[in-house]
């Protein structure tokens, strides 16, 4: 009886992380450049109570024994990093990816990677994200710059109103070998990680890392309908697991009847 | 009156039992390639004693004793893994593979060779294609590695593509029975110990990628199970509690003195 208590208890906290996940998705179905977590579960260890092959009373073999499995619990919640959707914006510091790589950004010293390319100019003509973190390399747009052109190929040109060039640099793009290894620090941005590998420079247009789209920025990747399914989902299954509960506890208050 | 009391108790703590393996099924519904197990019960005879006694022996050839009956105990007899397929969930995610039909990928862990049917895989920092885990997923009989920023493309056979270049086909396997594996957790099966068995290849499995396969546990089937063992369980106190009674009014009736 016990066990099915804990049995269904571990159910319960499972599709509790499930619905988490899930509504810090739901959250930021708006949000620039976001990917999706998602949760996995394995089952727990088993309980055997008879072990296969042994012989029985009748002197048969069993030919597969008895095991009791123990729940369920959360193996992993990993991002997903499906590409968002492209919303054009004709801003044209909004950069969008198509493909795996990653922005460089400076946050206090330390690289970070993002993919939401929303970015700005500070007062001095730095392109920075929209909180204030500089795009690496560093670039510092001219004051008579009337016009910002960058390529699918990531350079990034500042012209003048003639349409002369006076200052231009070159984006990077960084990929990762294992992009669900890597840290997520909240305001859209990745540090790398022993499990994600070192960041992998490209240069956009080559090896897949993706080419840049000016004027488009990429939303999340969260599927509305997905999620809602998820949510439901999971709500019966922690519903079935607490019914599991009661049963047990039901079978546990029969049990304690026996005796009047 | 003690038998009566002892088939009860059976009864119920198989009840019990019965429970716990459906709460686990119950507690796994959304795990990734879970099957559910089923129980199956045998009932164990018990003779009657005076069964035993040679029908001649009775008093005036005539049987005092009641026809020789069998009463049945019940008792769990084993355990039995459903290997029916469960619902294929999209993802989109390249990594992920679900099998459809009889089969299962090769895992190798510092144990041994395990089978799992749960695609969720990602590459270690090395490039290594791993479970959630992080053991490596056989592939043309070793771990493989893949390239980073290269386009995977996994077709219905198994066959892994980067870039257009073929990287190796999974190890797909089956056997002939598979009751021979036993669940181990975390998603895994093997060989049960001492057993012999040889792999097959898994002709009829086809990989869909993109796909992950949900667990194939019906929930009604499961609550219907948890309804009827519930039932059953308080039936079996009322025997218990009816052979109580029986055995006090033995005591106060029959044994009163008049």
């Amino acid at each position: 009886m016990m066990r099915s208590l804990w049995t269904a208890a571990s159910g319960m906290q499972a599709m509790q992380m499930n619905i988490d996940v899930t509504s810090n998705n739901l959250a930021n179905v708006s949000t620039t450049g976001f990917k999706k977590s998602r949760a996995e579960f394995e089952d727990l260890m088993y309980q055997t109570m008879k072990i296969a092959g042994a012989a029985n009373a009748a002197g048969d073999r069993i030919p597969t024994g008895l095991q009791v499995g123990m729940g369920v619990r959360p193996v992993t919640v990993h991002k997903e990093f499906t590409t968002g959707s492209f919303q054009n914006t004709g801003n044209p510091l909004d950069l969008a990816i198509e493909g795996d790589g990653f922005f460089q950004v400076d946050v206090n010293g330390d690289f970070a990677y993002t993919r939401a390319g929303a970015f700005k100019l500070t007062n001095e003509g730095q392109v920075v994200t929209a909180n204030g973190y500089a795009l690496q390399p560093e670039f510092i747009v001219p004051q008579e710059t009337q016009n910002i052109v960058v390529t699918e190929n990531g350079r990034i040109v500042a012209m003048d109103k003639f349409g002369e060039e006076l200052a231009g640099a070159d984006i990077p793009l960084f990929t990762f070998v294992n992009p669900p290894g890597l840290n997520s620090i909240g305001r859209n941005m990745f540090l790398p990680t022993e499990a994600s590998g070192d960041p992998i420079e490209g240069v956009p247009g080559e090896e897949n890392v993706g080419t840049i789209a000016q004027g488009f920025l990429e939303g999340s990747n969260v599927d509305m309908v997905e999620e809602m399914v998820r949510l439901i989902t999971g709500q019966r299954a922690y519903e079935i697991n607490s019914k599991a509960i009661q049963t047990s506890d039901q079978m546990l208050q029969t049990a304690t009847q026996l005796k009047r | 009156m003690q038998t009566s009391m002892y088939n009860a108790l059976f009864g119920a703590l198989t009840q019990e039992h019965r429970l716990a393996n459906t709460a686990n099924n119950l507690a796994n519904v959304n795990t990734t390639g879970y099957k559910r197990e089923t129980m199956a019960f045998r009932d164990v005879f018990i003779r009657f004693g005076h069964g035993m006694l040679d029908p001649i022996s009775a008093i005036n050839e005539k049987s005092l004793l009641p026809v020789p009956d069998d009463l049945a105990q019940n008792r769990i007899a084993l355990t039995h893994i459903d290997f029916a397929q469960g619902s294929a969930k999209e993802t989109g995610n390249p990594l992920d593979v679900a099998l459809q039909g009889e089969g299962f990928f090769k895992v190798r862990t510092l144990e041994g060779d395990f089978y799992t049917r749960n695609g969720n895989f990602r590459l270690t920092p090395g490039g290594e294609l791993v479970t959630g885990q992080g053991f490596p997923v056989l592939v043309d009989g070793g771990p493989v590695n893949l390239e980073p920023n290269t386009r995977i493309v996994i077709g219905p056979d198994g066959a892994i593509q980067a870039n257009g270049e073929p990287v190796g086909n999974f190890d797909l396997v089956t056997f002939e029975n598979p009751q021979v594996l036993e669940k181990l957790g975390q998603n895994m099966f093997r060989l049960r110990p001492g057993v012999q068995a040889a792999e097959l290849p898994a002709d009829n499995a086809t990989v869909l990628q993109g796909y992950l396969e949900g667990a194939n546990v019906e929930v009604v089937r499961e609550m219907v199970n948890m309804i009827e063992a519930q039932r059953s369980f308080e039936a079996y106190q009322k025997v218990m509690h009816t052979a109580q009674e029986a055995d006090q009014k033995v005591i106060r009736e029959v044994a009163s003195p008049r």
